[in-house]
């Protein structure tokens, strides 16, 4: 679903942010990317959405390149930011609806995951109000929502569970499995390694912009935890 | 308290002053701050020499006295329309509000440097309106030196009343507007109400006594005092009268020491009252409508255009003035004696196409509406949508809301003037194309001069650098034509036919420069 190969990214300035990166997300994984702050994962993730140009490598979606065929693959995955930036202006109905109208979903199925997903979410009731009267946790559900609304083969998400309450956090890793039992991928970054351990079956670790780790979960363990694994390298 | 004052005064101007707009790479930064550097000077020159040329015709014909009231009241009025759509969000709309509250300073600290960073812009402007005057006026007229001090001393004290009346103006019609459920609406409409009034105030001058025509001096002293009654304590204080100067030094402080009193005396209350939101939590899943992705768009680019009450009042307002000055023209029948200009009407009849390019070429939405996105940008440049349909959207509403205002005035005017075939063509043609380029120039300088950090919309939509060179770029096209038609023999006929062509190479330049930008480059 997910190539991405020798991608770099230098930045203004000469930074380089990222290192001549591959990996390989198949159907059906939910890939975790993990990595100390600065160590590249927002860089790649915005990447992989099309919303960061790089300088070199090449990341296909389903076999389309992002640089070349864009909209193809925009339309294909969804992108969750780290930050819940979206319009204040609109009231949540309005924005799903916008959104659902940008991915060309069909009235009945709009009206259906909306349905579904708010009262997953718990907040339907809240759609009618403006967005700028939400907290940070009821944007952060917004957004996750506005991500479901077209179905997406791939979904790609930038620490995702910061802000969401304990039984939101929850509602989001089954709908993450139930995703990937029905052949999605998903590609997310976490700080929160406990979680990343148990939803992952496939993980990488960033550091200084070069991937030093990247596998199946249970292969890349071995008999230690996710957080040892972490700090070990982390260390070297 | 000074100097945190200082510190946050500073970061506040660093908002203001076309910040964040040049770019990082170290070339473009270099060209694009020298570009913007260059059209300042040229509008500062602009300035200066009107400011000039009207002080000295104002002393050639004998009214010296009047220069420097005159001056200071046409700087005082500058302001307070200039300020009253932006000092209410300026002062408590911005995003930093949480942020600066948690940290150890004063409400007092917070309101002062706002207002400073304010007064600062103010203070520039005011300079360069009486400062030329006030050289003319001492090389021409060779006042005492006390004159010449006291005159320098007030153009720092100019600014502060009607900073503060802008101030409290914005705060009454915030506060009345976050009552209702379109509250922004409610902004809109109290602020042009306030704006027509203040102008209707001001420029209604018919119930002067007209024993008092013939003494020039005395009408435009007269007249000065109406259109701001502080004037009277500064025309006198400039006479010679040290008590009087002392008291429009000593008003200007105690108004303005006064209002920022309150304001900090109730800050917290205010920004809680000013951007109170209506929460209803009783939504029932309803039947949606679908649209096209351009109409979604440009549904989108519509709300966020009026969820922004400084963007509305500093754009909209003037084609709302262009229809009321097109309707009045319609109505009033005997213009000569009306604007006691003879010949006025045939005037303004040849300069038609010219007089409605002018508010079309100086009102851009699309030259702010890229900032706007700020934060939000990541947004539109994830979708499966062409950059270029999203940049249609945008220059789609500054035409939505600009052809049809542009056309009523046309036909109005054409109407009124019982224009031939031709000078109807121009009359539709000229105002069209000076629309179709404020939409496309504002949105390719837009493009080049971005700024999406913005703390407070004033800050894109008053003070950046795309709005500034898109008015006084628009300015520009319409004053060298109106001047050539004035002082050449040239026919209209050829003039608007050069000029037609001209605007249509500019649209196609800037055209193909939108064309060619793509929205992932300023996520970079």
């Amino acid at each position: 679903m997910l190539e991405i190969k020798n991608y770099t990214k230098i930045y203004k300035g000469g930074k380089r942010a990222v290192d001549h990166l591959n990996l390989t997300i198949e159907d059906g994984d939910i890939y975790g990317f993990i990595g100390h702050n600065g160590a590249g994962k927002t860089t790649t993730i915005k990447a992989v959405a099309g919303i960061l140009d790089f300088n070199e490598g090449e990341i296909l979606i389903n076999g389309k390149s992002i640089q070349t065929q864009p909209l193809e693959c925009k339309q294909e995955m969804a992108y969750i930011p780290d930050n819940p930036d979206i319009y204040e202006y609109m009231t949540g109905i309005k924005y799903l609806n916008f959104i659902a109208d940008i991915y060309g979903v069909g009235k009945k199925e709009r009206e259906e995951r909306i349905k579904k997903y708010g009262d997953l979410f718990e907040i339907t009731q809240n759609l009618g109000d403006m967005i700028s009267s939400y907290s940070h946790g009821m944007k952060q559900k917004l957004v996750l929502i506005s991500a479901l609304i077209h179905e997406p083969r791939l979904l790609i998400l930038d620490e995702p569970f910061v802000g969401l309450d304990p039984k939101a956090s929850l509602t989001l890793k089954n709908l993450m499995r139930e995703m990937c039992r029905e052949g999605c991928s998903i590609f997310f970054s976490t700080h929160v390694l406990e979680v990343a351990q148990k939803l992952c079956n496939k993980i990488a670790i960033i550091k200084n912009g070069k991937l030093v780790v990247c596998g199946d979960m249970d292969t890349v363990l071995g008999d230690s935890s996710l957080e040892d694994v972490f700090m070990e390298v982390s260390e070297s | 308290m000074i100097r945190k004052c200082v510190k946050l005064t500073k970061v506040q101007l660093k908002g203001i002053v076309f910040s964040g707009q040049f770019g990082a790479k170290r070339g473009q930064k270099a060209a694009k701050a020298a570009t913007m550097s260059l059209v300042l000077a040229l509008v500062g020159l602009v300035f200066i020499f009107y400011s000039a040329f009207f002080s000295w015709a104002y002393i050639m014909m004998g009214l010296s006295e009047t220069v420097m009231p005159l001056m200071m009241t046409v700087s005082s009025i500058m302001i307070l329309f200039t300020t009253m759509a932006k000092a209410s969000s300026f002062i408590f709309s911005s995003r930093d509000n949480d942020l600066l509250m948690s940290l150890p300073v004063t409400n007092w600290a917070i309101i002062v440097s706002r207002f400073a960073s304010l007064y600062i812009y103010e203070t520039v402007i005011t300079a360069v309106i009486m400062l030329p005057a006030l050289c003319v006026y001492s090389f021409l007229c060779g006042p005492s030196p006390v004159f010449v001090l006291g005159a320098v001393i007030s153009m720092f004290f100019v600014p502060l009343v009607p900073l503060a009346i802008a101030t409290v103006i914005g705060i009454v019609i915030t506060y009345i507007a976050a009552r209702f459920k379109y509250k922004n609406i409610v902004v809109m409409v109290l602020g042009t109400a306030a704006f027509l009034a203040v102008m209707y105030f001001s420029f209604n001058i018919s119930s002067v006594d007209e024993t008092k025509l013939l003494q020039m001096n005395t009408l435009i002293m007269d007249m000065v005092s109406r259109l701001y009654p502080l004037a009277a304590l500064y025309i006198s204080g400039m006479g010679g009268n040290f008590l009087a100067y002392a008291g429009y030094l000593v008003v200007s402080i105690a108004v303005a020491g006064i209002i920022i009193s309150l304001i900090a005396w109730r800050f917290n209350r205010l920004c809680a009252a000013l951007t109170a939101h209506r929460v209803r939590g009783n939504f029932k899943m309803t039947q949606l409508k679908t649209g096209t992705v351009f109409g979604s768009l440009l549904k989108r680019e519509f709300k966020r255009y009026f969820s922004s009450t400084i963007y509305v009042l500093n754009t909209a307002l003037i084609y709302v003035l262009l229809i009321i000055g097109a309707v009045a023209l319609f109505f009033i029948k005997d213009l000569d004696a009306v604007l006691n200009i003879p010949e006025a009407g045939t005037m303004i009849g040849a300069l038609v196409p010219l007089l409605i390019a002018f508010f079309a070429g100086i009102t851009s939405t699309t030259s702010a509406s890229l900032s706007l996105e700020g934060k939000n940008l990541w947004l539109v440049a994830s979708f499966p949508v062409r950059s270029i349909t999203v940049f249609h959207a945008k220059i789609g509403l500054n035409l939505i809301l600009g052809i049809p205002c542009v056309l009523i005035a046309a036909v109005l005017c054409a109407v009124r003037f019982q224009l031939g075939f031709t000078d109807i063509v121009f009359t539709v043609l000229i105002p069209v194309l000076f629309t179709l380029l404020a939409a496309v120039g504002g949105m390719a300088l837009n493009i080049h001069f971005p700024n999406f950090t913005w703390t407070n919309e004033a800050a894109v939509v008053k003070q950046g650098a795309a709005p500034t060179i898109t008015v006084f770029g628009g300015m520009a096209l319409v004053f060298i034509p109106g001047a050539i038609l004035f002082m050449t023999q040239t026919p209209s006929l050829v003039l608007y036919t050069i000029l037609a062509v001209v605007l249509i190479i500019l649209i196609i330049l800037f055209y193909m420069d939108v064309r060619r930008t793509r929205l992932v480059q300023f996520l970079d």
